[in-house]
C-alpha cells in the first residue's frame, strides 16, 4: 500500500517583518484512512489578507475548520468519489458562517478575517481539489507537474479573492480527478507564485518540484518529516527565497513514492551525515 | 536577544501541532540551521516583477514659466532619486510623462532605473482634455503590454499637474475618467498649482482635486514616491491607506 511522506511550513515574509505584521500564511496536513484502508492524504494552505486586522487568526481557523470537515466525512464511511462541488461549497458557506460568528464575538467586521483557502484530497490515483483565491496546488510526478488551477486574481496582483467575500461561491474552483497517477502533491500560498510557476505559460516550474520531491521520497519513515520540516522552514526563511519574495510564503508537499536507498537510518545518524 | 534569534522565535510555528502525529517541540535552539538535512532548490521560475504603473500629465503651458517650471523639474528629479533609493519600487514602479501643452508623451514607461527625467519647458496653450486622452491611452496599451507579457501589475495611478483651465474640449476626457475610476481601471488624482481652474478638475476627477501650497513640488513628490513604495510593497487584498497630504503640515489643501 502506498503511504505519504510529507512536509509542510509557512514563513513570515520581509515586507511583514518590515510592516511589523505577524505571518497570515496557515497550512495544515495529515493522512487519514478510508473505509477500503486506502490512505488519504489532506491539506490545506490559507493566506490571510494583509490589510485585515485578523486575517491570520482568520486563515488558522478556515485551515483546521476545513481539515476537520473533511475528516469527519470520511469518518461518517463517504468515499472520494462522492465529494462533489456542492459539498465543499456547504463546507466554505459553514466555515464562513463560523468566522463570522466569531467576528461578532470580537466586535470586528468580518473583512477583518479576509483569507484564501485551497485544500487537496488525495489517493495515488484519484484527488479532490478546490481553491478561492490565489496561491496553487501542483501536482504530477516526478516526470511533471501541473497547476490544477491557475491562481484566481483580480485584475491587479495586489487584488484577490476570499473566503469571507459574499460572493465567494462563485469564485469556488472545484476540481475532481479520476484515475490518473498522482504521486507528488505541492500546495503552496501566492508568495511562492513567482519562484514556483511560469506565468507566461501558465505551467509549473518543475525544478523548482523536483529535487524537493526526490529527497521527500528517501525520508525512512512515512508521514509527517519532522526533520525535513524544518529544513522546508529554513529553506523558506533563507536568503535565496526572500531575495525572490517579499511576502508570506507556505508550503506543503508530499509524495506517494518511496525511494528508500538503504535501511532506515535513525535521526541522528541523519542529522550527523546530511548536515548542510 | 539578538535579531535573528527573535526572527526565528518569532517563526516557531507552534500552529502545526494539529497533526496527529507527535511532533517534537520546537525550542530556542530551533535556529541553527546545521541541525537539518539540506533541502529546498536553487531553481526559481524566473518571473519578473509585478509592475506599479504611474503616469505624470504635467502642465507644461506657457503660464508654468519661470519659478513653476524650475520646481516642477526639481520635484520630477526627486521622485526618481526616491524611487532609486528603494530596491522594490525601482523595480516595480514604472513612470510615464505626458506633458502638454502641446500634447506629447515626453516619457514612455520606465522603471526607475531607468529613467532620467527630461526638462521640461514651459510653452504653448493648455490641451487638458486631449492630454488626459492621451495618456488613458497610453496606460492602455502598457497594460496590453503587461498581459501579452504574463506581467502581474498593480492598479494604475494617474498624476494630474496644472495652473490652468483647459483650453479644448475636456468632457469626453471627464468621462473616460469616470468610467475608468468606476471600473477601477485606474486612479486619478488632480493637483492644482495657484490660478488652477479648481471648479473644472472637480468636474473631471472623481477624487477631490488637491490645491498645491505654494510651489511645493518637492513636498508633493516625495509623498507621491512613498505612497507608491507603500502601494509597491502591497500584497493581494490590501487596502493601501494614503498619508493625507491635505493636513496643516503637508503639501495640499482641498
Amino acid at each position: 500500500m502506498n503511504q505519504w511522506r510529507y512536509v509542510q511550513a509557512y514563513s513570515t515574509g520581509t515586507s511583514h517583518y518590515a510592516n511589523n505584521l505577524p505571518c497570515q500564511d496557515r497550512t495544515v496536513s495529515k493522512t487519514i484512512v478510508d473505509g477500503s484502508g486506502q490512505e488519504i492524504f489532506l491539506a490545506a494552505v490559507a493566506d490571510g489578507a494583509g490589510s485585515a486586522y485578523r486575517s491570520e487568526y482568520g486563515a488558522e481557523i478556515a485551515t483546521k475548520l476545513i481539515l476537520s470537515k473533511i475528516e469527519d466525512y470520511f469518518r461518517q464511511g463517504e468515499v472520494l468519489a462522492n465529494l462533489s462541488r456542492e459539498i465543499v461549497g456547504n463546507w466554505i458557506e459553514q466555515i464562513s458562517d463560523q468566522i463570522c460568528e466569531l467576528a461578532n464575538d470580537e466586535g470586528l467586521g468580518l473583512r477583518e478575517y479576509a483569507c484564501t483557502l485551497l485544500a487537496a484530497v488525495v489517493k495515488p490515483t484519484d484527488g479532490v481539489f478546490f481553491q478561492i483565491g490565489d496561491g496553487a496546488i501542483v501536482i504530477g510526478t516526478d516526470e511533471d507537474y501541473f497547476p490544477v488551477f491557475w491562481p484566481v486574481t483580480g485584475e491587479y496582483v495586489n487584488s484577490t479573492y476570499f473566503i469571507t467575500d459574499k460572493t465567494s461561491l462563485k469564485e469556488l474552483q472545484f476540481k475532481s480527478i479520476n484515475n490518473q497517477l498522482i504521486e507528488d502533491i505541492a500546495l503552496m500560498s501566492d508568495g511562492l507564485q513567482g519562484l514556483a510557476l511560469q506565468f507566461a505559460t501558465k505551467t509549473a516550474h518543475s525544478p523548482f518540484f523536483k529535487p524537493m520531491f526526490a529527497r521527500l521520497a528517501e525520508e525512512s519513515n512515512p508521514g509527517l518529516s519532522e526533520v525535513l520540516n524544518a529544513s522546508l522552514k529554513n529553506f523558506l526563511d533563507s536568503e535565496r527565497v526572500c531575495n525572490r519574495t517579499d511576502d508570506d510564503k507556505s508550503l506543503i508537499l508530499s509524495t506517494c513514492r518511496c525511494n528508500l536507498l538503504s535501511q532506515p537510518k535513525s535521526k541522528e545518524e541523519l542529522n550527523s551525515n546530511e548536515a548542510l | 536577544m539578538d535579531n535573528l534569534e527573535k526572527y526565528r522565535s518569532k517563526a516557531v510555528p507552534k500552529f502545526m501541532h494539529t497533526s496527529s502525529y507527535d511532533q517534537v517541540p520546537f525550542s530556542n535552539d530551533y535556529g541553527s540551521t546545521q541541525d537539518f538535512p539540506a533541502f529546498g532548490t536553487d531553481d526559481f521560475a524566473n518571473n519578473p516583477e509585478p509592475r506599479c504603473p504611474v503616469i505624470l500629465l504635467l502642465d507644461t503651458s506657457g503660464s508654468m514659466r519661470g519659478t513653476p517650471i524650475q520646481e516642477l523639474n526639481a520635484g520630477v528629479e526627486l521622485f526618481r532619486d526616491e524611487l532609486l533609493a528603494d530596491a522594490l519600487a525601482s523595480k516595480r514602479v514604472e513612470v510615464a510623462i505626458v506633458g502638454f501643452g502641446p500634447v506629447q508623451v515626453i516619457q514612455d514607461f520606465v522603471t526607475a532605473d531607468y529613467f532620467n527625467p527630461p526638462k521640461l519647458r514651459a510653452e504653448a496653450d493648455t490641451p487638458l482634455g486631449a492630454a488626459i486622452e492621451t495618456a488613458l491611452d497610453l496606460l492602455q496599451s502598457r497594460k496590453d503590454t503587461y498581459k501579452a507579457n504574463g506581467i502581474a501589475y498593480y492598479r494604475p495611478w494617474v498624476f494630474l499637474i496644472t495652473d490652468g483651465g483647459p483650453t479644448d474640449h475636456w468632457q469626453t476626457a471627464a468621462r473616460r475618467v469616470k468610467e475608468g475610476e468606476s471600473k477601477k481601471s485606474f486612479a486619478f488624482f488632480s493637483i492644482g498649482v495657484e490660478g488652477a481652474r479648481i471648479d473644472i478638475l472637480a468636474q473631471i476627477s472623481t477624487r477631490t482635486p488637491l490645491k498645491l501650497k505654494e510651489l511645493r513640488f518637492r513636498d508633493l513628490f516625495q509623498w507621491l514616491s512613498s505612497s507608491l513604495k507603500s502601494v509597491s510593497r502591497s500584497t493581494p487584498g490590501d487596502e493601501v491607506p494614503l498619508l493625507n497630504p491635505a493636513t496643516p503640515d503637508g503639501w495640499a489643501s482641498v
